[in-house]
């Protein structure tokens, strides 16, 4: 009886948390980002203050869902996340995981997905901050990633291109052409969620029996050496770097279920 | 020097197993490259630089989008190889 209650109540407030990150994107969209355009301030500075009110944002709204017992969250080694000059590469299991991560990158470049760019409530949010949709073509995206590691930024993307499909991680070798054409290291963020929710193409209202818990753990720089031969065709550097950067995730995901 | 359809099959299988690790046995006309042979967009620009060996100059096609397979690729380079002989 107290387990159905808990989970009538946390389809609930499951409910209420779709409409309210609506509402704040909105917010953020459509009165903020216009504020941000308006002020009289160099487009650095600009950008700045559109990746902390979206860091603000998504830590109130973390910690709304956690307040209403929708889910738990444990970080490890996230100081590490303000490196410059690395690429942030993390599994993307749910819906959340780049809310997770926004919340403790404030002074990331993130890889967003293309619609997020196009979408009227969150294209101006998103161009302020700097983001970059990835429906460039392959070789665009490639060079304007890398030229942002180049001058210092870290950079953060999903290698999947879009949430985990089943159980095996598949990753494009997007992010491994970035830090090869950058010639930086990777940064792997491992993301797990249990019992899984949120996936690709589960409606909200699925929720899980338990209350999820996710686990956000950063794990040691990789750097390229070691991992690629640079004398071969580039091809074969980005297959092997993206092999190396799978077993890695994968493993590590396996090893701590 | 001449190129026929079954010569350009022999390079590009060539160029596709050194540059792309593609196994040369599973390459046939019907491959597709991007669902068969997993070539990904940035493959495709080194593609176009390797396919240098066969056409001398830097090859530019326009419609590479429509490149679907193998078959398409090899017309598309010997339409680029014909254009190229009248251009001189």
């Amino acid at each position: 009886m107290m387990a159905l209650l808990g989970w009538c109540w946390r389809l609930a407030a499951t409910g209420f948390c779709f409409v309210l990150f609506a509402f704040g994107a909105l917010l953020l969209g459509l009165l903020l980002a216009p504020l941000i355009y308006l002020l009289p301030w160099p487009l650095v500075r600009r950008r700045q203050l559109a990746r902390r009110s979206i860091q603000r944002w998504v830590r109130f709204y973390l910690w709304m869902m956690r307040k209403l017992g929708l889910l738990t969250i444990s970080f490890a080694g996230e100081q590490s996340l303000q490196q410059p000059g690395v690429l942030v590469v993390a599994n993307h299991p749910t819906l959340l995981d780049a809310i997770l991560l926004m919340a403790v990158m404030p002074n990331a470049t993130f890889i967003v997905k293309a619609a997020m760019a196009r979408n009227p409530f969150t294209r101006w949010i998103v161009a302020l901050a700097g983001y970059i949709p990835n429906d460039e073509v392959g070789v665009e995206l490639v060079e304007k990633a890398a030229a942002a590691l180049r001058t210092g930024e870290t950079l953060m993307i999903f290698p999947e291109g879009t949430r985990t499909q089943g159980d095996t991680l598949t990753l494009k070798r997007g992010a491994a052409n970035i830090a090869l054409a950058a010639g930086c290291p990777l940064l792997p963020v491992v993301i797990d969620c249990q019992p899984l929710t949120l996936r690709k193409g589960e409606p909200w209202y699925r929720i899980p029996a338990q209350r999820p818990h996710f686990s956000v753990r950063v794990l040691p720089l990789m750097e390229l050496a070691p991992l690629i031969n640079r004398a071969q065709p580039p091809g074969l550097q980005a297959r092997a770097l993206t092999a190396a950067l799978s077993a890695c995730l994968q493993a590590q995901l396996q090893a701590h279920r | 020097m001449t190129h026929t359809r079954d010569s350009l099959l022999t390079r590009i299988t060539e160029i596709l197993h050194e540059q792309f690790d593609v196994e040369p046995g599973s390459i046939t006309l019907e491959s597709r490259l991007r669902e068969d042979l997993d070539i990904d967009s940035i493959d495709a620009v080194n593609l176009m630089i390797e396919l240098k060996s066969i056409t001398a100059k830097k090859i530019t096609l326009d419609n590479f989008h429509q490149v679907q397979t193998i078959g398409d690729l090899i017309e598309a380079v010997l339409a680029f190889l014909a254009q190229d002989q009248v251009a001189n």
